[in-house]
């Protein structure tokens, strides 16, 4: 499944129906599309925050391979936004030593599997792909070239 | 859509999905709180980083003032983010 959204927070809420149809064809199961809910939201939260300068839709798409679910996300006509850059959020930090972003970041990182992410043609593209029906905060996320 | 409410004992109340669309009008509500509150999740489903963040932003400022914010009936997938977070080391969970 593939579908393009405009570029503002108003889309959230089409996200989540088309991430609720999606779970309605391949039935993912709660424990699988929460995680790629709370993830897809922060990839496309930061496509908005970070390339401000454009209006291009947003691509998502939606596919199973095997037990692996593969979120891809494109930001057309980006600058460079690459979600592993960031510096690593310190989860054990007291309050006054806490940012108020990365959060976001950290999270994808606990919840997804495999993380890749490609910058080809000024096309910002992130790859996130979950394991169905399992938690992935044991598994190292890679960076692929 | 985030439903958030002060009740009559002085809880805050919140239900259904706290993402990133919701955190003006949740603001509207945590930054009328000047001492310590309970908030209560039991009807709450969905939460982002969008809504950890107002958390934490209101916690930082009450705990600037020596108090705070305890969170309460908070589901498995909830508290799972919170964990995954480290916010169960900020925040009272009762």
């Amino acid at each position: 499944m593939k579908k393009y959204f405009k570029k503002n927070l108003k889309s959230l809420d089409r996200i989540f129906k088309f991430l609720d149809d999606f779970d309605r064809q391949v039935s993912l199961g709660n424990d699988t599309l929460r995680p790629i809910k709370i993830s897809t939201e922060e990839v496309f939260t930061n496509f908005i925050k970070y390339n401000r300068d454009t209006e291009n839709d947003i691509l998502i798409e939606l596919t199973r391979e095997g037990a692996s679910i593969i979120i891809r996300i494109t930001d057309f006509d980006a600058e460079p936004f690459d979600p592993l850059s960031i510096p690593p959020y310190n989860e054990s930090a007291k309050i006054e030593d806490r940012p108020v972003g990365g959060i976001g970041i950290h999270l994808l990182k606990k919840y997804m599997d495999d993380i890749r992410y490609e910058y080809t043609n000024k096309n910002s593209i992130i790859t996130l792909i979950k394991h169905s029906g399992e938690h992935s905060a044991e598994h190292p996320h890679r960076r692929a070239k | 859509m985030l439903n958030i409410r002060i009740d009559e004992q002085n809880e805050i109340q919140l239900g259904g999905r706290f993402d990133a669309t919701q955190v003006e009008k949740a603001y509207e509500i945590f930054n009328q709180v000047q001492s310590s509150a309970i908030v209560n999740f039991k009807s709450l489903d969905y939460i982002s980083s969008a809504g950890l963040g107002v958390l934490l932003k209101t916690q930082k400022r009450l705990k600037n003032q020596a108090q705070e914010l305890v969170l309460k009936d908070l589901n498995k997938h909830i508290r799972e983010i919170f964990k995954y977070a480290g916010f169960d080391m900020i925040f009272k969970i009762i």
